[in-house]
Parts: structure tokens; C-alpha cells; sequence
């Protein structure tokens, strides 16, 4: 007689969203940069933002407490609102 | 998009299908916690116009 | 299965009272008056009345458990597809009017009790409610060939923490739900990575093959839910490339009732609900949130307490207030404490007689948890051993006392501490080079008893980094609901 076993899985697989294609350039958009939380990367960013400033950038920022958790809505929220494109960083 | 250290690759690509999204990626030397100051303002820099070449390759 | 009309009869050898009415059957079946209306089975021995064209073998149980037989002899009538009426044991004057004989078994006695059926023994319900029954489980089912080893189908699937597990049937499953009475398709939560839907039988599952045992459902169901609390960080915990796994410490009566272990040995290898109960929620995380290591879980050791890390607190001494007490629970209360951290970091300490000597030896010990130069980025968990708490309770120094002292002991200059001290890089920012500096947080650092009655040997549980914000990183307690 064959044996019956129960899957222990989430039996889930996501549903795949394509993402929007990147713009061919940054500077008719408005540029969030978005500190995850990670140690340094505060200090990444701000050398990064330095580069993108002199080349002609205005960059915006955002951030999270800490790169163990999501953003909080209200951070996100603000993202959205205030930028066409989001660069989060520094994932290590 | 997001700045990611090399090593992260398998897990990033994972995450990625695990969730059902796949955001552009820029790959960054690893690792980046010890560096000095010099080196990490060395990398923005070149993760800067690593960025700006990838959107400008997308047209 | 379908029931035909007429009279249906269960009956085992292994009954007196069945035997008792086996002449009275034989003279029923000779009269011919029920030929073809009577149909007996036998639950136990196959050539029992075997040669009786009425009689056939039950052996696999399905019609005594459709026909909902829970003593032996049991007799059914069926009329027009469906059962009109029923007598269990042997009861003269039923017997006589269901069949319509009223001179049936005049000379037995008026009545006798029936004997169990088998349906009904130890662990047989379970089984034959997995085989023939509407099982309450949503989980996708899995068919094996009849000679595939199933646990090596599991290792296969990648179900397994690189252990063997224990195959999950569905009369495991069903029996490990007996240990809660929250419902199958409850959702306990949504596990990291993935945010899965985890539900009470997703749970069972892995507890089935953790190696769990009923009773301690209701613990890890507590375990688990701890661990998806918000302020706890699963997610960020089981990505991280530290040591750390979610360590889980129980307090209160329940930790006795299931047989967990808090004195010798108690943080090693022997007792199963120390062993299973933390290998369920490692299980669970694995399996239904996709925490894998390798994949997702990035850590760069890690160390053997990732397949599971539980044990009990020793609450033996009255003089000690426990940790549920201490995290603001009631005294009694059954409880759940998630940390999250790495392995032991021993502590021997065999020559300090004062609570004083014995502080600043401790403090050294803890000066150590994650770097001796770092400060505030971890929290920590003291597990006293009972010698060593001794050395403490005899000068009265309770709880509140010890963890005040140790906090005090592990204040250092900022100068010893700061990046590049010592010839050292790492280390605090160099602006706090003329401070006192705390080793911990204010409530960073928790004091737990366990251990053999002899030992001058007590341990230390660093926990994850995540906990350097830590506001949004904490222990979490919770009670657990019986």
C-alpha cells in the first residue's frame, strides 16, 4: 500500500510582477536615496550623494532604523510620494 | 534599484523569487564593513557612475 | 462504503461475551430465516465463525469504524440504506425485539456487557481516522511507493535541518492536533522570508517531524508566535550572517507537566521536548517561510543550537524569582521567552567565595559577549548554575541585586573601548573616548538559573547584533494558552 505524507511546506510560489524599466537617465527625475539601516551605509550614502551632487543631482533621503526589518509605511509612503526612482543601499 | 555586495547574489536572486519581484541590481565589491574611509568614498564613487552608466545602457 | 440491508453484526474472539452468544448466532444462521440479511464480522481472529458464509474479516477495521462500532458485539439494523436501530453488548430483551425472535437467547442471562472494540484501542482511532476518515487537514497530500523510505523522500524534498524527521502521516498529524484545541486552519501567522501563511496544521506537521509530542503543542504554538512578534526580528534573525537562532526559554508548571529538562545537562542533548520543541519552530521557519540555510539564511557559522535551542528555567528554589516574573507575568504563570542568540560562551569560575569576587569574575566573562570593545549592540542572557547562584543567595543578594551588580561591573573607560585601542580596530566611536561606558543597555542584560547541582560552571547567550537599535530589537515574552 503506498504511504501518504502531508507536504510541510508553505505550498506557495509568488506570483512574478514585472517591475518598471529604468530610466535611461536621472536628471529629469527626482532621486531618493534610501539608507537601509545596515552599519555604514549611512556613510556610503553620503559619499555617493556627494558624486551625484557634483554631477548636477539633487538627491533626496530616506532611511530605516535598521536593516533587520521592512521600512515603516510612513517611510515608503514617503518614498513614493517624493521619487521617481529609489536607490537603496548598502545591502553587505 | 539597489546596491548590493557580490556575495549576496544567490540570496538576492532567491529573495527575488521568493517574493515575485526582481528590482535592477547593482553589484558592489565585497566586503564593505572594514574598509577605511577612503576606500568606501573610492567605491560611492565608482558605484555612482556604475549607476548612471546602467541607466544610460537601458535606452 | 455502503451498508446493505438487514442485520450488521461485530464481534471479536477475544470477547466472552461475544462467545458467550456465538451458539445463539449459529442457530439464528441454521434457522435459514436471515440467510442473506445477516452479515458478521470479525474483528480479530479471521477464522473465527470462518465457517459461517455470513462471517467475514474485518482485520483493517474500515466497516467497524464506518458503522461507528465501539463495543463488541454490536448489532445493526439497516433498512432502506440507512440505520434504523442498534444494540451494543449483549442485552436479551433488545436483541430479541430487533430481530423479531422473541424466544432469541432464552436461555443466556437478561444481559452482559460488551468488550471494547478495537477501533477504539490506543492509537487506533487516529490511524483509521488518517485511513477512512474526512480528515480535517488542508496540506497538499504526498503519495510514496508502498516500499520508498520516507525519510529519505524528506531529505529528497528538502524538508529536513540535515537530521532524520519523522515521517508526517496523517495519524501523526491528527494526534499531534490533539495537543491544542485551536482549530486546524487557524493561522498562527505569516512566517519570514517568504510571509507564508502558517496554520495550526502547518505547525503539526513540523512538530510531527521535529519529534514532538502532543503535549507540546500549546508551547510551541507560544514559541512561535513570540517569534513572529514584530519586535522580535524572525526576519532580519535568520538572514543574518551572525551566529544567532531564535533560543527559546520556558517558564512555569507546563515546563514540568511535559518533561522538560532545566538541571543536568539542560542545555545539551537527552530530553526530547528540550530537543524537539526548538527543532519544531527551526522546522517551521525552514519549511513554510523558506529560511534556508544557504539561500536566505546567510550565516557565516552559525552554530549547532540552529536546529534548536529550548530548555526550561530551574524554578526549583523559592528564593529566586524566575524570568516570567521578571519580564512582568504573574507568578505561576506558563510562559515563553524568545532571545535571539548564538551558542554558549562558558564560564568557569571555581575560587570566587564572595557575590563580590564572583560579579567582577562574571563581568569579565561578559565583557566578551560578541567583542570586549564593543558596547549597547547586544543584549545577554546569564544562565546561572545553581553553585554558582549560591555563592549569591547566601548573602542574600537576590535577582534585582545580581543583575544590578554585574550591570555596574561591566562599565568600562571609554578609552579602553574606542576603535583602535589596544592595536585593535574595532571598537566604539572615538568621541566617547573620556565616558564610562555600559556594557549593555539598561535592560540588556538577563539573568536565568539552570544547570546540574554541581558545577562551578554557569554560561552566557550573546545575542543577535540586530539588537544594536534597540528599540526595535527585543527579547520577547509570552504566555502560553493551554
Amino acid at each position: 500500500m503506498n504511504q501518504i505524507l502531508y507536504d510541510p511546506t508553505g505550498e506557495t510560489n509568488s506570483v512574478f510582477r514585472k517591475p518598471q524599466s529604468l530610466p535611461t537617465n536621472l536628471w529629469n527625475k527626482k532621486v531618493m536615496l534610501f539608507d537601509i539601516g545596515k552599519p555604514r551605509s549611512k556613510e556610503f550614502l553620503d559619499y555617493f550623494e556627494e558624486n551625484l551632487r557634483q554631477k548636477g543631482l539633487v538627491p533626496k533621503r530616506a532611511a530605516k532604523p535598521t536593516n533587520a526589518k521592512t521600512a515603516a509605511q510612513e517611510v515608503i509612503d514617503f518614498m513614493v510620494k517624493e521619487a521617481d526612482v529609489v536607490i537603496g543601499a548598502l545591502s553587505d | 534599484m539597489f546596491l548590493v555586495t557580490e556575495e549576496f547574489q544567490d540570496a538576492a536572486s532567491i529573495q527575488c523569487k521568493a517574493l515575485g519581484f526582481e528590482p535592477a541590481i547593482y553589484w558592489m565589491p565585497h566586503p564593505v564593513q572594514n574598509r577605511t574611509p577612503e576606500e568606501l568614498r573610492q567605491m560611492a564613487k565608482e558605484a555612482a557612475e556604475g549607476v548612471l552608466e546602467m541607466m544610460t545602457s537601458n535606452t | 462504503m455502503h451498508f446493505e440491508d438487514g442485520f450488521h453484526l461485530v464481534l471479536k474472539r477475544d470477547c466472552p461475551t461475544c462467545t458467550l452468544i456465538e451458539p445463539e448466532i449459529r442457530k439464528l444462521v441454521e434457522s435459514g430465516d436471515f440467510g442473506q440479511n445477516l452479515r458478521i464480522y470479525i474483528q480479530d481472529d479471521p477464522s473465527y465463525l470462518s465457517d459461517l458464509s455470513q462471517s467475514v474479516s474485518d482485520a483493517s477495521l474500515e466497516s467497524s469504524y464506518r458503522l461507528k462500532i465501539e463495543t463488541v458485539p454490536t448489532l445493526i439494523r439497516f433498512e432502506n440504506g440507512e440505520e434504523t436501530s442498534r444494540s451494543v453488548g449483549w442485552v436479551r430483551k433488545e436483541w430479541s425485539q430487533l430481530l423479531n425472535e422473541p424466544m432469541f437467547g432464552e436461555h443466556l442471562p437478561e444481559s452482559r456487557p460488551g468488550c471494547g472494540s478495537l477501533t477504539v484501542m490506543p492509537g487506533v482511532k487516529e490511524t483509521l481516522d488518517a485511513r477512512f476518515g474526512d480528515l480535517p487537514l488542508n496540506s497538499r497530500t504526498i503519495e510514496i511507493g508502498e516500499f520508498d523510505d520516507p525519510i529519505e523522500q524528506a531529505f529528497e524534498r528538502g524538508w529536513s535541518d540535515g537530521l532524520p524527521i519523522v515521517p508526517p502521516t496523517g495519524e501523526r498529524i491528527i494526534r499531534m492536533l490533539s495537543g491544542t484545541r485551536r482549530h486546524p486552519q487557524e493561522v498562527v501567522g505569516r512566517i519570514p522570508p517568504n510571509l507564508t501563511e502558517c496554520t495550526v496544521e502547518k505547525v503539526a506537521i513540523n512538530s510531527v517531524m521535529a519529534g514532538c509530542k502532543p503535549e507540546y503543542m500549546p508551547v510551541l504554538l507560544a514559541a512561535l508566535e513570540a517569534a513572529l512578534d514584530p519586535i522580535f526580528t524572525l526576519h532580519g534573525l535568520l538572514c543574518t550572517t551572525c551566529f544567532s537562532g531564535p533560543i527559546i526559554i520556558v517558564n512555569g508548571p507546563i515546563a514540568e507537566k511535559i518533561g522538560m529538562n532545566w538541571g543536568i545537562n539542560a542545555l545539551g542533548q537527552g530530553n526530547r521536548a528540550n530537543s524537539t520543541i526548538g527543532r519544531a519552530l527551526q522546522l517551521i521557519v525552514r519549511n513554510v517561510g523558506g529560511g534556508i540555510p544557504g539561500e536566505i539564511d546567510r550565516a557565516t557559522l552559525g552554530y549547532p543550537g540552529k536546529i534548536g535551542f529550548c530548555f526550561a528555567e530551574d524554578e526549583t528554589d523559592s528564593s529566586w524569582q524566575p524570568l516570567s516574573e521578571a519580564q512582568g507575568f504573574q507568578p505561576g504563570s506558563n510562559t515563553v521567552t524568545l532571545f535571539p542568540g548564538d551558542g554558549v560562551h562558558g564560564f568557569g569560575d571555581q575560587r570566587s567565595r564572595t557575590p563580590e569576587e564572583l560579579t567582577r569574575s562574571l563581568a569579565m566573562a561578559l565583557q566578551g559577549c560578541l567583542h570586549p570593545k564593543m558596547t549597547e549592540c547586544v543584549y545577554a542572557i546569564l544562565i546561572l548554575s545553581p553553585e554558582h547562584y549560591s555563592i549569591f543567595r547566601n548573602s542574600g543578594w537576590d535577582r534585582r541585586r545580581i543583575t544590578e551588580a554585574l550591570m555596574e561591573a561591566t562599565v568600562k573607560p571609554g578609552n579602553e573601548l574606542i576603535r583602535g585601542a589596544h592595536g585593535v580596530g574595532e571598537g566604539i566611536d572615538p568621541s566617547r573616548k573620556d565616558e564610562m561606558v555600559p556594557k549593555f543597555f539598561e535592560d540588556g542584560l538577563l539573568v536565568v538559573r539552570a544547570g546540574g547541582p554541581a558545577g562551578l560552571f554557569s554560561g552566557i547567550l550573546t545575542s543577535w547584533t540586530g539588537a544594536r537599535h534597540k528599540e526595535e530589537c527585543k527579547p520577547v515574552t509570552k504566555e502560553i494558552m493551554l
